[in-house]
């Protein structure tokens, strides 16, 4: 008898690969916290310093400011969309205000030239994007 | 002259602007060629095939060059291939000959992107002619041996292995297709959010995701570091002079077929091809104290076999469908808008289309090698393009791309934030992208090929019996995993150790 043998039931083949999958993954998840238990053992024991240590040096401002203005921008534009239906001018607006908010974001030093360059920008991209892609080659934009 | 007969100006002027673009992208720190390619894919979507492969292979040859100049005038690699480009090339910058360590990595990089287009065109359609004849359990095995080499040569065994196997997972959400042979029922997606996902995670948004915003997302939490503004001398010292090349073809040659060979292999990035190329040349050098100290050959072994990976990760692509490194995985996604498979079949069916890929690789070298050539003194100053212009303008052209990669759905805008967090926190904990996305890309057709074979013969031990090549290809894979269990001992050594 072949101990190889295997019969896919076809109302369940969709799950057979998956199954699959999912226990290789599974498998190697737990060799993974085997192997390296000891790194997780020194990782937890010294999470104090080493949260200590990561808070300092991350920027909690310009990563959460980032997060919540790209949030803000999918939202914005989804909502708008339906204001200016297939027109791409709800991408044009919301990337504008997008772009501006985040270069001032990014901005360490808020110098009138550095807020010009960054203004120009922020107007200047997106309606060269704008243009291109929904005017010339006509793709759809929210 | 088939390879001239589809030629049009637009598509030599989009060779240009692509080459110029990655150029920038790839001289910036941080930013890649992948993430040049990710992040100009929505400038395609209204090109058709053989000026969108214009664009992209000039984005790549140019992304993969730019990365010299960091890494000789201020010591940082502008992308991982240009690593071992810093050990010699920041040195002779250093004593006022950065100015001919730039034009001896320039006319290197065209001499391995030429080499290695030349196999290109020999060797694709040769692997091809050999991949038509295998059935679905060889396709099968071809996968298994793509992701146990991705994953022997990630930074930890098993953290590639886990990255692989979980873009396979994450690749299977949605329908099991009926076109493929499945049944239609969906599987892996929570109830809530079946009307999104009932044809799966798109693939053009979670690349976009994984290359674009997890880069931004890990410099803004590094709070978007200032842009390197240390002083460099171009020039002073020794100048340029091609005679510098003389008794260097062996170094150049052996250099582009390092970066060609393991471009070859998937999931192998630019990195791996130019330390191999590095060591070895340690290794033959008649000088070898002295690389490291600012000897041009070493700069020349490391840049003619970073490029050499350019014409080298096209071969599997091309002839099985399976990319080469993450750059040529993100290009899947060019081809698949334009509906084409890619695979043993893509060169014989779309001959002209194959012509365009050799025409535009060598014209991107060539663009290449005469922009950075004769225009170095302006692109040296693209070191210094401030991130808080760009970081905004790069995010903007991920989102536009991923709303219009299936024409206008906002969900893919969603997917491709999901996997931009995805990747940022992924990093975070060991996992890795070029194995996830290749996991991720070739995970549906392991599933499809897999099933079906069992369907067709009804054992597991098919896979073991099914030809010759079948069991060549175990060896392989064995040999694969052998080395990478042995590379994981030797560095469990050396950890002990130190």
């Amino acid at each position: 008898m072949d101990v190889l043998r295997i019969t896919i039931d076809f109302d369940q083949s969709h799950l057979f690969f998956p199954r699959i999958v999912g226990w290789v993954l599974a498998a190697l998840l737990a060799i993974a916290l085997v192997a390296r238990r000891r790194e997780i053992a020194c990782a937890l024991g010294g999470v104090r310093a080493a949260c200590g240590e990561a808070r300092r040096s991350f920027d909690f401002l310009r990563f959460g400011g980032t997060v919540a203005l790209l949030v803000a921008y999918a939202v914005a534009m989804d909502r708008l969309s339906d204001v200016w239906p297939n027109t791409g001018l709800s991408f044009l607006v919301c990337s504008v205000a997008f772009m501006a908010a985040l270069s001032t974001l990014y901005l360490r030093e808020r110098t009138p030239k550095a807020l010009a360059l960054a203004a120009l920008l922020a107007a200047g991209g997106p309606l060269v994007v704008w243009y291109a892609l929904a005017r010339l080659f006509h793709l759809t934009l929210p | 002259m088939d390879l001239l007969v589809s030629v049009t100006p637009l598509m030599v002027a989009l060779v240009a602007v692509g080459v110029t673009i990655g150029i920038v992208f790839g001289a910036i720190p941080g930013m890649t060629a992948t993430m040049a390619v990710a992040v100009c894919l929505p400038m395609t979507y209204g090109l058709d095939l053989d000026t969108s492969l214009a664009l992209l292979l000039g984005l790549y040859v140019g992304g993969i060059s730019g990365g010299l100049v960091p890494a000789i005038l201020i010591n940082i690699p502008g992308t991982p291939s240009s690593i071992t480009t810093t050990f010699d090339g920041h040195p002779m910058a250093k004593r006022g000959e950065g100015e001919r360590a730039l034009k001896i990595g320039i006319v290197a990089s065209l001499c391995g992107g030429l080499f290695s287009a030349v196999v290109l065109f020999f060797f694709a359609p040769a692997l091809a002619d050999l991949a038509i004849k295998f059935s679905y359990v060889e396709k099968f095995l071809i996968i298994l041996f793509a992701l146990t080499i991705i994953a022997s040569l990630s930074k930890r065994l098993i953290n590639g292995a886990v990255s692989g196997v979980l873009g396979i997972w994450l690749s299977l959400v949605g329908t099991y297709d009926l076109n493929t042979g499945g049944n239609g029922d969906i599987r892996l997606v929570p109830g809530f959010l079946e009307d999104w996902l009932v044809n799966g995670f798109s693939l053009l948004p979670v690349l976009i995701g994984l290359f674009g915003l997890t880069v931004i997302l890990e410099e803004a939490a590094k709070g978007v570091p200032p842009e390197p503004v240390a002083s460099f001398k171009l020039g002073g010292g020794t100048p340029f002079r091609f005679s510098v090349f003389r008794g260097h073809a062996g170094t150049v040659t052996r250099a582009s077929a390092i970066g060609t060979f393991v471009g070859l292999l998937p999931g192998i990035g630019g990195s791996a091809a130019s330390v191999l190329a590095y060591v070895q040349q340690k290794n033959l050098s008649k000088h070898p104290e002295r690389l490291g100290t600012g000897e041009p050959e070493g700069v020349m072994a490391s840049e003619a076999a970073n490029n050499g990976l350019t014409g080298g990760a096209l071969i599997p692509l091309v002839s099985l469908g399976i990319p080469g490194d993450s750059t040529t995985a993100v290009m899947i996604g060019a081809f698949t808008l334009q509906g084409l498979q890619l695979g043993p079949l893509f060169i014989g069916e779309h001959l002209e289309a194959w012509h365009t890929i050799m025409f535009n690789l060598v014209l991107a070298n060539l663009v290449m090698f005469a922009v950075m050539f004769f225009a170095i003194r302006w692109v040296v100053k693209v070191i210094q393009v401030p991130k808080y212009l760009l970081y905004p303008t790069i995010l903007m052209m991920c989102a536009v791309g991923a709303f219009s990669a299936n024409s206008g759905i906002m969900f893919d805008v969603w997917t491709f934030f999901l996997f931009g967090l995805f990747g940022y926190f992924g990093h975070k904990v060991g996992l890795e992208s070029a194995p996830f996305i290749i996991g991720f890309i070739l995970g549906k057709d392991a599933e499809v090929y897999f099933v079906k074979s069992l369907e067709s013969y009804g054992s597991l031990s098919i896979f073991f019996t099914k030809s010759p090549i079948a069991v060549g290809l175990w060896v392989l894979i064995a040999l694969s995993l052998g080395y990478a269990f042995y590379q994981a001992w030797r560095n469990l050594g050396r950890e002990a150790a130190s």
